[in-house]
Order: structure tokens, then C-alpha cells, then sequence
């Protein structure tokens, strides 16, 4: 050590320092890019949460697609000046949202948080492409780094790849493509965590008739229960939102991918726990969801305009049921009319389209 | 804990850090209890006590040796001794330390041959077994082979040997000798270094050299792109060619051209890093790889391709086997029954066949192996035998052998005889090697190559280029190595042209290499020796 004189050891430091920053361009380039426009813009709701007002949210939204395909904050701002950030993922597992919650309130201080259970039954680990999706843009932080080892812990993967995703993105040199040199992200996004899914693909007659059969308060043997993975983590989600003085409350968006037994599981979990739970696939008439033009994919999810319908119904559930003051900024109230205004214009011009695909 | 994981990097970084930060005369202790910590981790807990047997006995019986040379001196010295007695000295300290060199390669030749042939002789004798009695009779699940056994052992015997013979004299510290038989970067594949030369380069100062620290970090580089980049990248399409299916002849000559660069890329890479990682630490190891597809015969290729085993063979095999009492009978009688011809090619034949029958046994065992061996050594003792007849038919077709035409040709020629060696053993089998050659004959179908075929074979066209384009690098740069020094041309030029070359050239490794989920690393081909 004592031989090498200064320039040697500047020329080192300089040497890391470029390697460390070319590193960190190669990374962000081979990093794949979830932000396509009206798709699965998984990295754009991450990145843009992260660029969203300080304390600004009145409710936090949290779960696997079910939730980001039907709930609107924009809707709900404009008829019940409600704000709100759907801060869910694809394929998301419910304890990765209990990750997502305490990011979440690292930057925000909402009245409420709304878990939506659609994937309250599902005890294994996504898949890597879901786990990667939901991991890869959130910010480096110890829940980032508890979410890496709750999943590889689980499926085997590896840890070193997602704490450094280079290695294991390399082999995309050959698949790069023009929006992987764009590396500041989808920095117009406005949706507050919405996908405006513009495609309609009616669910069959018999899915439909079947659905419809339900019978709220018929009585029915059900085995369906709670794992034990995703009853532990929700009520961690409930005592982290008790001990700050947040409202928890569970929700089920309206979808044929579920049942009247799963409906009757999570309540009755949700009535052993003291959690208030909204089944909108019990309150039909008032969502008004018609299966026939609101769901991309035959039912398992809502496009835009059951999006709509059921943002309408969630934003007068909450104006009744919970008190919200609104934290915004002048600057910031005016980007949400503007945006809710966005989200309506291409709700209807999609609704005037004849809802074709 | 493989060399060309981020593990192994980080293992370097601490060892580096904790030897530069130790006093120079300690700085042995801290590379000796790295490569105990490499080796237990790289390999299991238990194999150590193997590396550690071996090493103590050549260590034990080497000393014993040297005493004994040193006792004889000593007696020989005594003035009152007359020739008969003098020569009754020698005689009886040759017998004791001859019983010495025998339980030595007992012991340690022993322990090589039964790790690694045991495993043959079971299946061989469940095979009898199953034909008689219908099940087989033996497990052959308790063998183990232990990490680098074939590297360490052959190190360690040439160490013994030399003594032996009075090359040199003794190591008198144990740990000195196990350092050299241990020294990580040398144990898992080589080179198969000599004490003269490593245990010497462990004994000098190892002092803080930053050029010499680029310089090995530079060759890391060069080893990394060619293990990483080519011969992972080419073991994708090779494997999968030699699944042990039929395919189009034109895809197995396919096959065997990437294999021939596959197998030098693979096992060159893996010489340069340790070199590389020897050099940070101030220690020379030998070169193993001198450009072998340059080589114009086989027996120049074999100079040229794992030099350190070839010499090692050479040295402690070939040599010996010439000079020694049996073969000189041989000699004398040949030359009796046959003419002066007949009685050279005699001298020759012998020792060549049973020291490329033993280098065929070091890499296997089994016929393919053996085939193996018997195939160069048929090879080199004709091209040694019949050299006046290959000279005459040049002279007959009036070829000019001073043209680059003609360089090329011997050139193409010995790549084509390297391409055969392999294709005994890396399609798994002789049955699986007849095969492939059926195919070649007589399925060659050359359309493959060209409509799309060929990408079924694990490399889409964008890898197939990149791997075309790598084999055409390392062309360029083994022509301009074999001119000059490129880590000292490259020193020699701007910094910002330097920066950008080692920047491009880990970027290349970084980007392009075959490495995580995406890809695994292929393990090391000559690990498994």
C-alpha cells in the first residue's frame, strides 16, 4: 500500500467511479420496461407513487390486479373529492402489499387503506416475472430488501439478482428496443395507479348465470378458509394502519373469478378480526357492472368503464362511511381536475367507441 | 464456490485486502490460509483431509529422502572409503530410498487411481454381476474425488520425484510445501506447477506492484471473455448438438468446430484467471496455453496445449521410460532384428503409447480414453516415423513449404487432427462418435446451415454472430500475442484509449457473458480432472 502514490490512487477512484455509473446506465437500460401505455404499467405506478405530493393521499388502495383494473382515484376525487393511490401490483401476493404498505407510508399519511382480497386465498409465491414486476422499481429500502428474501426464501431465485438486477436482465442486449434507452421513465402519468383498460371481452352466458345465482345470505358449507400466510399478513397490515391511527378496511372488487364461498370465508375472517370487509360482488345493483361490456378478459377483471362504475359506488361508500380532509396543494388540486377531467374523456370516448376491442 | 462467480470476486477482494495489509514476510501465511479457506470452500470439509494426507507423505518421504542423500554424503565423504565401498554406500541408500519412492506413489498414485477408477471398475463389475445373477452387485456411492486430486497429486509426485533424483534438495517447512501444494489459484485445474518454479516464486518477497496488479487483472479480463463470452456461449449450441440424438452431418461439423473452441476458450479462460489472480498476489505461475491452433503438427500442438501436463508427461514419464534399463534392452534387441529405421521407430513407439495411454487415462477412463490416447499416439509416431516419406511427397509434388499457403495448411491439418481427438470423446461414447461420423457421411445435408436450422440449437442468430465475432477476436488477439506483449502495448498507449478498451472489455464480459438465471455458467470442463 505504501508504494502507490496518489495518481495511482486517484486513477483507481476514478476508475470505480465511471464503472459504478456505467454500471448504473447498463442496469437502468436492461431493466425491462413495464410502462406501456394502457397495459400492464406496473413500473410507471411504481415510479410515479414515488413522485406523488407528500402526504397528499386520503386513501391508499393495495392488492394484485383486481385492484388497479377497477378502482379509479380519479373518479372518486371528481364526485367525492376524495384523493387516493392505487399502490398495487401485478399478480401481487398479499404479503408483498404489506411491503408496499409500510413503503407506502413512508411518503404518505392516508385517513384510509383499502386491501382488496382478490388474492387473499393464494398461499405460493408468484411467479418470477410477477415477483420481478412488483420488486425491481420500488426504492432501495430495508422493506425492499425484506420483500427480495420473503421471495427468494420461497422460490428458490435469486437473491443476488434482484439486489442487482443487471445480472440477471444481461442477456436482453439482444432484445433492446427503443423505450429501453429511455431511462427518466413514463414521467406523464397521471392515472394515481389505474390501468384504463380499453378492450371488452364479454364473460360467457353460463359464467354470468352462474354468478348471478349467488344468494347473499344462502347458508353453504364452505371449506373455503383463510391460509395462514395471508391471515398473518393481513393483520399485520391492520395493526401497522391501528398503530398510526388509519382506518383498515378489506374490499372485493366485482369479478367472475370469485364466489360465494370465498365471499363468506373472507367475512367471516374479516368478522373474527374486527375488519370492516366490502363485497361489491353483493351489491350488484348498486355497482351496476354488466358483464357484457364491462370486463376485458370474459370476467376476471373490469375495463374502463366498470372501472367507473364500481370508483363511483367505492368513492360514495367512503364518503359515508369515513371522514376525509383534503391534504392538496393548490398546484396539485389543479394537475387532479385535470387529470380526473382525462380520465373521464377517455372513459367516454372509449363507452362512444361501442366499447369495441 | 466457482471461479467465475461474484462469490469467488468477493473472495478475492478480502484475501487481497488482508495480504497487501500484512507485513511482507507474512504475506505466505495470509495466501495459506486463503487457499485452506478456497479449497473448503470451493470443494467440501471433506475432502481436505485428502489434500492434506497426500501432502504430508510426499512431504514426510521427501524429507526421509533428503536426509538419507544428505547421510550418504556424508559417508561418502569419509576419506578411507575405497570405490567398492563408496559404491556399497550408494547401493544401500539407492534401496532405502527407493523403498521410500515406492510407499510414496503408493500412497499418493493410489488414492488418485482408486478415487478415480474405482467408480469404472464397479460399473464394469456390475455389468458381470447383473449378466450372472441379474442385479448388480456393488454401490459404487461412497467414491468421492476430491477437489483438484489429479492437480495436486501430479504437483506434489513431480515435487517428490525431483527429489528423488536429486534435482533439488528438500522443502524442510511443511507449511511452505503445503502452500504450494494447496495455492488456490493452481489447485482446481492447473497449471500443474513445478516446485522448482511455484514453490521459489512463494518463497520471494511478494511485494505491492500496482502494473503488476493491472497486468493480472487485465489477464482476469481476457480469461473472463473467453470462458464467459465464447466457451459458455458455444457450450449452449455444443450440448445441445450431442444430446445423443441424430442430427444433419453439416450440424455435427457444426458441433465440432465450436467444441474445438469451446474446449480451448473454457480451459485457456480458466489458466488466464488464476494467472491473472496469482499475478495480484506477485506470484508467477507457469503458461499453459501458447496458441495451440497455430501449432503445424501434432506433436508442436501438444507443446503448445497444456503445456504444464505435457511436460509434466514428458518429464516423468517419457524420459524415464527412454532411459531406463527395460527400454535399452528393447533397443538392443531391435536393432538386432531390424534395421537402423526399424530399431528408431521401436524406440520410439514404446514410450510414445504408454505415455499418451496414461495421458488418455488422466483425462478418463474407459475405451473412449483409451481410444483417445491411442489415437495421438499413432498420430505422433507417424508424423515422427514416417517424416522422410512426408518429405519426399512434398519434394514429389513440388510443393514450396516456405509459403503462408502451405503455413496454413499444416495449420488447418493439425486443427483438423485436434477436431478428431475431440470427437472420440465429446459426443459421451464411441457409439454416440461412430454416429456423428454417419451422419457426416452420409446425412450431410449442408442446407441446415442456412435455413434456420441451425438456430434450433439453443443460439439464435444474434448469439451465433456474437460468438463469430468473439472467436475472430480472439484470432486477432492471439496473432498480435504471438508478435508481442498486448497488456504491454496497451500500457503503452493514452489513458482515455487504455480507459475505454478495459471499460469495453468488461462491459463485453458484463453484458454478453453466459452467466445467472438466465443462463448457468457451464462448469469448468477440465474441473472434473
Amino acid at each position: 500500500m505504501q508504494a502507490m502514490n496518489k495518481k495511482k490512487m486517484l486513477k483507481g477512484i476514478c476508475f470505480v467511479l465511471v464503472f459504478v455509473l456505467l454500471f448504473g446506465l447498463f442496469t437502468a437500460m436492461f431493466m425491462p420496461k413495464w410502462s406501456f401505455a394502457h397495459s400492464d404499467e406496473t413500473q410507471t405506478r411504481i415510479q410515479a407513487f414515488y413522485r406523488q405530493e407528500k402526504n397528499s393521499h386520503d386513501v391508499i388502495y393495495l392488492g394484485a390486479s383486481f385492484a388497479y383494473c377497477a378502482i379509479s382515484p380519479l373518479t372518486i376525487w371528481k364526485e367525492q373529492g376524495i384523493t387516493g393511490y392505487v399502490f398495487a401490483g401485478t399478480g401481487q401476493k398479499a404479503w408483498l402489499s404489506t411491503y408496499y404498505l409500510k413503503e407506502a407510508l413512508k411518503y404518505q399519511t392516508p385517513e384510509a387503506v383499502l386491501f382488496e382480497v382478490g388474492a387473499i386465498f393464494d398461499e405460493k409465491e408468484a411467479s418470477e416475472g410477477n415477483n420481478r414486476k412488483n420488486i425491481d422499481y420500488m426504492r432501495w429500502s430495508p422493506e425492499k430488501l425484506k420483500a427480495i428474501k420473503t421471495i427468494c426464501d420461497n422460490t428458490g431465485e435469486s437473491k443476488k439478482e434482484y439486489v442487482i438486477p443487471f445480472l440477471r436482465y444481461h442477456s436482453r442486449w439482444r432484445e433492446l428496443e427503443a423505450k429501453d434507452f429511455n431511462l427518466r421513465g413514463d414521467t406523464g402519468y397521471y392515472m394515481m395507479g389505474t390501468l384504463a383498460w380499453q378492450t371488452t371481452r364479454p364473460a360467457s352466458k353460463k359464467k354470468i348465470k352462474k354468478y348471478e345465482a349467488w344468494k347473499e345470505n344462502e347458508e353453504k358449507a364452505s371449506e373455503v378458509k383463510v391460509g395462514d400466510r395471508c391471515r398473518e399478513t393481513v393483520l399485520e397490515m391492520k395493526k401497522l394502519c391501528e398503530e398510526r391511527g388509519i382506518a383498515f378496511q378489506m374490499v372485493r372488487v366485482p369479478s367472475l373469478d370469485w364466489s360465494m364461498e370465498a365471499a363468506q370465508a373472507v367475512q367471516a375472517f374479516a368478522d373474527e378480526n374486527g375488519i370492516p370487509y366490502l363485497d361489491m360482488n353483493l351489491c350488484r345493483e348498486e355497482t351496476g357492472v354488466d358483464w357484457n361490456t364491462d370486463t376485458p378478459d370474459k370476467g376476471k377483471h373490469l375495463n374502463i368503464l366498470g372501472c367507473r362504475k364500481v370508483s363511483s359506488y367505492l368513492g360514495r361508500y367512503l364518503k359515508e362511511n369515513y371522514e376525509f380532509e383534503t391534504k392538496l396543494s393548490e398546484k396539485n388540486r389543479s394537475f387532479w381536475d385535470e387529470s380526473a377531467e382525462k380520465f373521464a374523456r377517455i372513459s367516454e370516448s372509449y363507452e362512444a367507441k361501442g366499447q369495441k376491442k | 464456490m466457482a471461479i467465475t462467480s461474484v462469490w469467488f470476486l468477493i473472495f478475492l477482494f478480502i484475501a487481497f485486502c488482508a495480504f497487501y495489509c500484512c507485513p511482507v514476510r507474512h504475506r505466505w501465511v495470509v495466501l495459506l490460509v486463503s487457499s485452506i479457506c478456497f479449497y473448503l470452500l470451493a470443494g467440501a470439509v471433506r475432502f481436505f483431509p485428502f489434500i492434506l494426507f497426500t501432502s504430508c507423505v510426499i512431504w514426510g518421504c521427501g524429507k526421509k529422502i533428503g536426509k538419507l542423500y544428505e547421510e550418504q554424503n556424508e559417508k561418502l565423504s569419509d576419506s578411507a572409503l575405497d570405490r567398492a565401498g563408496k559404491r556399497q554406500i550408494k547401493e544401500q541408500y539407492k534401496k532405502r530410498a527407493k523403498r521410500i519412492l515406492m510407499l510414496a506413489l503408493v500412497c499418493c498414485v493410489g488414492i488418485l487411481c482408486v478415487t478415480k477408477f474405482t467408480r469404472y471398475a464397479v460399473e464394469y463389475l456390475n455389468l458381470i454381476a447383473e449378466s450372472v445373477n441379474g442385479r448388480a452387485a456393488f454401490s459404487a456411492k461412497w467414491i468421492i474425488v476430491p477437489l483438484g486430486i489429479s492437480y495436486y497429486t501430479f504437483s506434489t509426485v513431480g515435487y517428490f520425484l525431483d527429489v528423488y533424483w536429486k534435482r533439488y534438495t528438500y522443502e524442510p517447512d511443511f507449511l511452505r510445501f503445503f502452500l504450494y501444494a494447496i495455492y488456490f489459484p493452481h489447485i482446481v485445474q492447473g497449471p500443474i506447477s513445478r516446485y522448482s518454479l511455484l514453490g521459489q516464486e512463494l518463497k520471494k518477497e511478494l511485494k505491492f506492484d500496482s502494473r503488476r496488479i493491472v497486468f493480472g487483472m487485465e489477464l482476469m479480463l481476457w480469461g473472463f471473455f473467453k470462458k464467459l463470452v465464447i466457451a459458455d456461449r458455444l457450450n449452449i449450441f455444443v450440448s445441445s448438438v450431442y444430446d445423443g440424438r441424430e442430427h444433419a452431418g453439416s450440424i455435427f461439423l457444426a458441433a465440432m468446430l465450436f467444441d474445438a473452441f469451446q474446449i480451448y476458450t473454457d480451459f485457456s479462460g480458466y489458466t488466464d484467471i488464476v494467472r491473472g489472480v496469482s499475478q495480484i498476489f506477485g506470484v508467477e505461475l507457469e503458461q499453459n496455453f501458447n496458441h495451440p491452433f497455430f501449432a503445424k503438427t501434432v506433436p508442436e500442438y501438444w507443446r503448445r496445449w497444456h503445456m504444464t501436463l505435457g511436460g509434466w508427461f514428458k518429464d516423468y514419464v517419457y524420459y524415464p521410460c527412454t532411459i531406463s534399463p527395460l527400454m535399452k534392452k528393447i533397443n538392443k534387441k531391435a536393432k538386432k532384428a531390424f534395421s537402423e529405421r526399424g530399431s528408431r521407430f521401436v524406440a520410439v513407439v514404446i514410450p510414445v503409447f504408454l505415455t499418451w495411454t496414461l495421458t488418455g487415462l488422466w483425462h478418463g477412463t474407459g475405451k473412449t480414453y483409451l481410444a483417445w490416447g491411442i489415437y495421438y499416439s499413432t498420430l505422433i509416431t507417424v508424423s515422427v516415423a514416417f517424416q522422410p516419406e512426408f518429405e519426399k511427397v512434398t519434394r514429389f509434388f513440388r510443393i514450396r513449404t516456405d509459403t503462408f499457403s502451405w503455413q496454413l495448411f499444416r495449420m488447418v491439418r493439425t486443427f483438423c487432427c485436434f477436431m478428431g481427438g475431440r470427437l472420440l470423446t465429446s459426443p459421451g461414447g464411441l457409439g454416440r462418435t461412430w454416429m456423428v461420423i454417419r451422419n457426416v457421411v452420409a446425412h450431410l445435408r449442408p442446407w441446415c446451415l442456412i435455413d434456420g436450422t441451425v438456430f434450433d440449437y439453443g443460439l439464435d442468430w444474434p448469439q451465433l454472430v456474437l460468438a463469430a465475432f468473439s472467436i475472430l477476436l480472439l484470432w486477432g488477439v492471439s496473432m498480435l500475442q504471438e508478435r508481442a506483449s498486448v497488456r504491454e502495448l496497451l500500457e503503452q498507449q493514452n489513458i482515455l484509449f487504455r480507459g475505454i478498451i478495459i471499460f469495453a472489455a468488461v462491459f463485453s464480459i458484463l453484458i454478453f457473458g453466459i452467466y445467472g438465471s438466465g443462463y448457468n455458467a457451464a462448469a469448468f470442463i477440465y474441473m472434473q480432472y
